[in-house]
């Protein structure tokens, strides 16, 4: 009975931790916000420079794994497709499966990945190394609003990026896909672009919107949020970056699960199934 | 952005306590200077305490800042900040954006807040980096530069955008003696224009002290704050 309710009171912490990270994840969204549009000195060319120096940064210069994973997953989503649904003459079905499979999972899940990867890392361990040089302290000595100054651009910047790099992921996957498939299956490309336009429904586009932008805000905000919390030492740095790294992996892998759940439970209530 | 003058600068009630919990500085009232050059004497550790409340870094263990009768822990960073931008805090590593140059780390504040012309700020960082014979690292970046030419930087951004208060956390840590003369000259002539202005300094640099600088001294000993012959806040109400 004791070990049960040392479990409970554990387990119990441990969600409170969570729902009290995401709420303070959530504020510095806020206040970061808040501080852009109080602070009368920095004009909105700063704002842009910065914002644009970090979609350069986190969107094209990751365009080249982005493509070559595009690449490689729309192909084997369309040979797979092909060959199973041609068993039984369902190839129209095709169009379904690159929209359900590729438009609503792949692209959000494997864009923040690569994202997290990439630039997760960099924010955080910059952040890290900004607070352990006091370059952070030296910004708020000279009245210079660190979330205006540093979290803000990269925030915005990190949606932007995942936003745009998602949507080439879908063009690349679906596009870049059929080509590489026709030198081993013959598919008529009006047929094939057809079967993926009869398939796409105006959720898919919410979805893409709801979860882009969740997992982009997320990505960075925990970046933000985890090089900030360096206190001293630069020992530190590597934890915070490790630390942001998986948190913002469990956000947006749970994030995308939650939205599709709910997508496919709302699409079964349409239909009178539940 | 337009600056508040700073007309009434106290302590009240205001305690410092180390990080291990010991009582560095008891509840005391202390109004601060309005002119001139002040030494800050006493354990390093407790008057760099005190530098980062002054300049609003850090919160004391209990008590507050009063600035023109507004309590500090009342003020937000927006509402602080007509006061912070008559308040400069030069501190030890003190914090160089590692990617931008040293010139426009001299800059920064002052750029950032429109508190000048281009033509004005880039004289004044000019003949700065000219007298303090530091002119050809202007473009370098901090981590490119020697640690004297960084520590030396720290201070100097302090003095670039004109602040009515002054608080320098040992300046002259790394500095060679010739360094050290033109810091000396460069407050004594800060204080002496028309405009009021405070330089509170701290430092263990004894040939600094008694070759270059015509100050006064707040003592903080025994757990205690005062100036070095005369009143304090208390005595004043």
């Amino acid at each position: 009975m004791h070990v049960l309710i040392k479990y409970s009171d554990n387990l119990g912490k441990r969600v409170f931790d969570v729902v009290k990270y995401t709420l303070e994840a959530f504020l510095m969204i806020y206040l970061s916000f808040k501080a852009t549009l109080y602070d009368q000195a920095q004009g909105m060319r700063t704002i842009f420079s910065v914002i644009s120096a970090q979609v350069y940064f986190t969107g094209w210069q990751a365009l080249p794994i982005v493509s070559v994973l595009a690449l490689a997953s729309g192909a084997a989503i369309i040979l797979q497709g092909t060959s199973q649904f041609s068993f039984f003459g369902g190839t129209n079905m095709l169009g379904n499966l690159i929209v359900a499979v590729v438009v609503r999972e792949l692209s959000p899940l494997l864009t923040a990945l690569i994202v997290i990867a990439r630039s997760g890392t960099a924010v955080a361990s910059e952040l890290g190394s900004m607070k352990v040089n006091r370059e952070v302290e030296g910004l708020e000595s000279m009245g210079i609003n660190p979330l205006s100054y540093i979290v803000f651009p990269r925030f915005m910047g990190g949606v932007i990026s995942v936003l745009c790099l998602a949507f080439y992921f879908n063009v690349v996957a679906i596009i870049g896909g059929f080509f590489v498939t026709i030198f081993i299956r013959d598919i008529d490309f009006l047929f094939y672009t057809n079967l993926i336009i009869q398939s796409l429904a105006v959720e898919d586009i919410y979805m893409y919107l709801l979860k882009n932008t969740f997992s982009g805000a997320m990505i960075f905000v925990i970046a933000c949020k985890q090089g900030m919390s360096v206190q001293k030492s630069s020992h530190e740095v590597p934890q915070m970056t490790t630390l942001a790294v998986v948190r913002s992996l469990i956000y947006v892998v749970c994030f995308n699960l939650i939205t599709t759940g709910l997508f496919y439970l709302n699409h079964f209530i349409k239909l009178g199934v539940l | 952005m337009l600056r508040e003058s700073i007309t009434n600068f106290k302590l009240a009630n205001f305690s410092l306590q180390s990080e291990s919990g010991e009582t560095l500085l008891e509840p005391t009232n202390f109004l601060l200077p309005e002119s001139g050059i002040y030494f800050l004497a006493g354990d390093m550790e407790k008057t760099h305490q005190l530098l980062r409340c002054l300049s609003g870094l850090s919160e004391p263990a209990s008590g507050t800042i009063v600035l023109n009768d507004n309590r500090f822990d009342d003020m937000s960073f927006e509402d602080f900040l007509p006061y912070r931008l008559n308040l400069s805090y030069g501190f030890d590593l003190g914090g160089l954006l590692s990617n931008r140059s040293i010139r426009d780390n001299l800059k920064l504040c002052a750029e950032y807040h429109a508190l000048f012309t281009k033509e004005e700020l880039d004289l004044k960082v000019n003949k700065l980096l000219t007298d303090f014979d530091i002119k050809e690292y202007a473009n370098e970046r901090p981590f490119h530069v020697p640690g004297y030419v960084r520590k030396l930087v720290c201070v100097l951004r302090s003095f670039v955008h004109e602040p009515q208060y002054v608080l320098l956390d040992s300046p002259t840590t790394a500095l060679d003696s010739e360094r050290k003369v033109c810091l000396g000259k460069l407050i004594s002539n800060y204080c002496k224009g028309e405009q009021p202005r405070v330089v509170i300094f701290s430092s263990s640099d004894e040939f600094f002290l008694e070759q270059y600088l015509n100050y006064e001294t707040i003592l903080m000993v025994d757990k205690k704050m005062e100036y070095s012959a005369s009143a304090n806040f208390g005595d004043a109400v």
